[in-house]
């Protein structure tokens, strides 16, 4: 062969189409519209996946709960690092993710965070690493090291960044960008490695959580109660006095 | 019986490799036969060091041997010769506990291992030599233990230990004398011209005997051992008569062999002090060494470590290392400890650091499968165990503890005490995966209220605009309300929750205090 044409495939930012065939099968995303279009069938291991989204809360863990649930039901850890809020046990139980195979990492800096990510995709051998970058600014070699430990580790790797990043360029093998929509979401690949992107695909959130479930005369009618009350978002969370309810209302 | 004696001529010198970097030694300039552990200390250069007592130089290292310094030589001119000379003074108290050391780690091979100061370990193998396959093989497994000490010495082999430590002392091997299966002689006579070339200094004799016995005329060992015995036993007491006889095997020697204190608890010291981090790593993979040769002579593993350095200034500083599961590699524990090290400040030179193992476990051994290959033998969800308890201990020791958490779900049904974090370590899963998922299953009615996903640490205030509400946006409420209510003897809570979506999809949970008639969020749908 070609000294230079042998250099060329050594590359391995070079698209061969020998190398599709033996494409290794993704997770299954428990979405078959989703399962549909990602040409691995499912979330790809040994490889960042990243998760583009305006704020959380637009059903990105939904999405991925089912996988979780499957990897934590077969003895595979789960790490969330640097979560944006506390995980609330009940709502992971209720999606059937083992707790005791879930593991809370919380860093200071983004340095200490890129650090237990890595550290994190090099150890968990086929489970789950999480991990919510808020800054949107990484440097692709940042972004490659994460990649090279996440090909060492085989597992899911996912990374929750800002909608700002995906206009930056990025190693990850799968990039989705998440949008809210009324009744749920809507996913758009951006970028799948060894695949077609620009499919897009609807998330509906459970009814009771995207509709409403009484007539709106039934709904309280939230009332300023006194004038302080109403002020800013600078009131202290509750403080509730330990005198008895009943005793304050006789006051009243 | 089979003994093998070490000897390690250059220890003075060598325990000082941590302060002056390597030194090939071939020291004192009679001993050729020197094994050592090639790898360099660091990119330290050589530097031309001398043991000194007193004031008589004791033993140098080759970069000071090739300034033209020799044993013997006054140290005026010695620093004449060259003036950037490190004479450190003989530490006699320190090269015992490095033998100590050397010794906890020889004792896997054997369990018959005595430690003879100043300079000699003695090892009986005999009783090992069908485990480790051999006196050959043997003798390699121990020289590499001692090769990781970065120690030089000089092996001997015979079937008395007072016959080893002669031959320890000579120049000329005799492990060919051995069968290497069963050690047992097999070339007497071979064995007999090594052991009686050797010259009447090596023996272990008051100066004054030695200088009659040359005086007499005699020069090797094979002169005295000619005579007949009563004659010489006349002449020049039984003490030396007895002493021969220990050597030809024809008496007894009684040797009183290694026994591990229950407690694991070292110290080095320094002279000049450390100022470095990197510095620190060299002693403290020293006393790593010791602490695995001693747990596993002990089948123990360690589950935390605690080094205390002590500064000039006279404070301490504790570093405390806890690990998973109790390990005994020291490795591990050197690259934990190093990762704890780089956000360690020091505030002056350290002088002495002391080890000691705070937890201490009787081994876990893993039983393989004797068919399965190597590795996949014990499942692949325990090797998975084993590497999510590395990756806790790492991010521990950089993190710190609090930064690592478990999940506990708790029996409570006011949300913000219904969960709770678990500190490191964590205990392991204990039933089977499928077992477990069953639980959940259970516990999980179809029925369940929804729980968001993510709990706000404090709940936040929502704004109230006319009658509606705002919290980084429009709120529109879906769903509600579900009354929570209790503890009144501990923080009485009375709310009614409902599911509010945000203009921009998100749907959260929020709460009116039925008290104060205010609204907060609490959580956020995932």
């Amino acid at each position: 062969m070609n000294a230079t044409l042998a250099s060329l495939l050594k590359r391995p930012d070079l698209w061969q189409a020998s190398a599709t065939s033996d494409a290794t099968h993704g997770i299954a995303t428990g979405c078959a519209p989703l399962n549909a279009s990602l040409h691995q069938g499912g979330w790809p291991t040994g490889a960042l996946t990243e998760l583009l989204c305006h704020q959380p809360g637009n059903g990105e863990l939904q999405l991925l709960a089912p996988t979780l649930a499957q990897l934590s039901a077969a003895g595979r850890p789960v790490v969330l690092i640097a979560p944006p809020h506390l995980p609330y046990a009940p709502a992971w139980q209720h999606w059937n993710i083992s707790l005791g195979h879930l593991l809370v990492v919380q860093t200071k800096t983004l340095r200490d965070q890129l650090w237990a990510t890595e550290q994190g995709l090099r150890a968990i051998s086929g489970g789950a690493i999480l991990t919510w970058l808020t800054t949107a600014n990484l440097s692709v070699p940042q972004l490659r090291k994460l990649q090279l430990a996440a090909q060492a580790g085989a597992g899911l790797a996912v990374l929750f960044r800002s909608w700002q990043a995906a206009s930056q360029p990025s190693p990850a093998a799968l990039r989705i960008a998440i949008e809210s929509t009324a009744d749920g979401c809507r996913l758009t690949i951006l970028k799948q490695r060894g695949g077609w992107s620009g499919q897009s695909v609807r998330l509906r959130r459970p009814d009771s959580l995207s509709q409403r479930a009484m007539p709106t005369q039934q709904l309280p009618t939230p009332q300023p109660v006194c004038a302080m009350d109403s002020e800013s978002d600078s009131v202290p969370p509750p403080r509730i006095s330990p005198r008895a309810p009943h005793l304050r209302q006789a006051l009243q | 019986m089979l003994w093998l004696c070490l000897h390690l001529p250059q220890l003075p010198l060598e325990i000082f490799i941590d302060v002056i970097g390597d030194n090939q030694s071939d020291g004192t300039g009679s001993r050729p036969r020197t094994t050592k552990g090639a790898e360099a200390a660091g990119q330290s250069p050589l530097k031309p060091t001398v043991v000194i007592s007193g004031h008589r130089i004791e033993f140098c290292n080759p970069a000071a041997l090739a300034c033209g310094i020799t044993p013997d030589t006054p140290l005026g001119t010695a620093y004449s010769l060259c003036p950037e000379l490190h004479a450190m003074a003989r530490d006699s108290a320190r090269e015992q506990r490095a033998l100590q050391h050397l010794a906890y780690g020889c004792y896997r091979f054997t369990s018959v291992v005595c430690v003879q100061p100043p300079d000699k370990l003695l090892l009986e193998i005999q009783g090992s030599l069908k485990l480790f396959g051999g006196v050959r093989r043997l003798c390699a497994l121990i020289a590499s233990e001692v090769a990781a000490h970065r120690y030089s010495y000089i092996p001997g082999l015979a079937p008395t230990p007072a016959a080893a430590q002669l031959i320890s002392r000579g120049v000329v091997d005799s492990a060919a004398a051995f069968d290497d299966r069963t050690g047992a002689v097999i070339d007497a006579a071979l064995f007999d011209r090594i052991l009686h070339a050797l010259p009447l200094s090596v023996m272990d004799c008051s100066t004054a005997l030695q200088a009659s016995l040359q005086r007499a005329g005699l020069r090797q060992l094979g002169d005295v051992l000619r005579l007949p015995a009563a004659a010489l036993g006349k002449r020049c007491g039984q003490d030396l008569l007895h002493y021969l006889q220990r050597v030809t095997g024809q008496r007894p020697d009684l040797r009183k062999a290694l026994q591990l204190p229950p407690q694991f608890d070292d110290a080095l010291e320094f002279m000049h002090g450390l100022t470095t981090t990197e510095m620190l790593l060299f002693p403290m993979r020293r006393l790593l060494l010791a602490l695995c040769g001693y747990l596993r002579a002990r089948q123990l593993h360690c589950g935390g470590i605690e080094w205390r350095l002590q500064q000039q200034n006279g404070a301490t500083k504790t570093i405390v290392l806890s690990c998973a599961s109790p390990r005994s590699e020291a490795d591990y524990f050197l690259s934990l400890s190093r990762l704890k090290l780089a956000s360690l400040t020091l505030d002056g030179p350290v002088e002495k650091i002391a080890l000691v193992a705070t937890e201490l476990h009787p081994a876990r051994h893993v039983a393989r499968d004797l068919l399965a290959p190597h590795g996949a033998a014990t499942g692949n969800a325990d090797t998975g165990n084993d590497a999510i308890g590395e990756l806790v201990d790492r991010l521990c020791a950089r993190l710190g503890a609090s930064a690592i958490s478990g999940l506990a779900s708790a029996d409570s049904h006011i949300p913000e005490y219904a969960w709770q974090a678990l500190r490191a370590p964590f205990p392991a899963p204990q039933h089977p995966p499928g077992a477990r998922l069953a639980d959940t299953a259970d516990t999980t009615a179809p029925t369940a209220p929804h729980r968001p996903a993510w709990l706000l640490s404090r709940p936040e205030a929502i704004q109230l605009r006319g009658r509606q509400l705002y919290w980084r946006g429009m709120l529109q409420l879906l769903q509600g309300p579900e009354r929570i209510e209790g503890e009144w003897w501990h923080q009485p809570v009375r709310r009614d929750y409902f599911i509010a979506r945000h203009a921009q999809g998100a749907v959260y949970w929020i709460y009116r205090e039925l008290d104060t008639q205010r609204w907060f969020v609490h959580g956020i749908f995932g």
